[in-house]
């Protein structure tokens, strides 16, 4: 799932990492989204076996232009929502480490059967 | 950063009318429920501050973070819903959020994050109040 979900981001053009990932002392691209899997717990079951899976993702948009960051993560929600992801609210602000960036991030379901 | 928590379990609708038909003290009830799941959800964010969960193995500013924590938020009620909130005092210091969602360069600390949000902790508070309302029924009966 992580691959679909990292395939759906690009199409957006900007880079994609995971949550963490970037050495400390790389330069941020000027705008950029990161996603992190929080879990993946087991939906449903048959014969004690799981049958389905909720994927649990944090997808954050970055950039150093505020008005991306409060545009692109809205029309990622309404993209991940197009391909079956269900994302609850349009996302709230999250700080960067460095004083250049801002941030939008949201929490987005998958329902894998 | 806080989260509010309310009364939820399975059943509680149930449980709550019967209670009012036993004339007991539901007000009461609902608070020591919801003092307990703040407690829950406060311990687990203490787990989550301990040094293996934090980045760099709790180097930078663990003590100041545990300091922001609010462990004792008062219920609050709003017409006949009462809700708790648990969490951080963002005004004393912001690392708790860093900490919650993490950075580009900073992996976020999953045991916090999931102390408000992960299942597990919610199946623990969960219980606790059901405990809380069956016991209540309990008493009201004698």
């Amino acid at each position: 799932m992580k691959d679909e979900l990292i395939a759906i981001l690009e199409t957006f053009g900007f880079p994609v990492f995971l949550q963490g990932s970037m050495a400390q002392d790389a330069k941020y691209p000027e705008s950029f989204f990161t996603f992190w899997n929080n879990s993946t717990l087991d939906n449903l079951h048959y014969d004690n076996l799981p049958v389905s899976y909720v994927w649990n993702f944090d997808v954050t948009f970055y950039s150093s232009d505020p008005l991306l960051v409060n545009t692109k993560l809205e029309e990622a929600i309404t993209l991940l929502r197009r391909h079956g992801w269900i994302v609850s609210g349009k996302g709230r602000d999250i700080s960067s480490d460095e004083p250049t960036h801002t941030g939008r991030t949201v929490n987005a379901l998958y329902l894998e059967f | 950063m806080g989260k509010a928590f309310s009364v939820e379990f399975g059943g509680f609708a149930e449980l709550n009318a019967k209670l009012l038909k036993l004339q007991a003290d539901v007000k009461a009830v609902a608070e020591e429920a919801l003092k307990a799941t703040r407690d829950i959800v406060t311990e687990a964010a203490e787990i989550g501050l301990q040094d293996q969960y934090l980045p760099a193995g709790g180097k930078y500013s663990k003590g100041k973070t545990e300091a922001t924590l609010r462990p004792n938020l008062p219920v609050k009620w709003k017409q006949d819903v009462a809700t708790i909130q648990a969490g951080f005092d963002l005004k004393k210091s912001p690392v708790s959020l860093f900490l919650m969602y993490g950075t580009p360069k900073m992996v976020k600390d999953q045991k916090l994050y999931d102390a408000f949000y992960g299942q597990e902790v919610r199946q623990a508070y969960l219980a606790a109040q059901k405990e809380i309302y069956d016991k209540a029924i309990d008493e009201a009966m004698k």
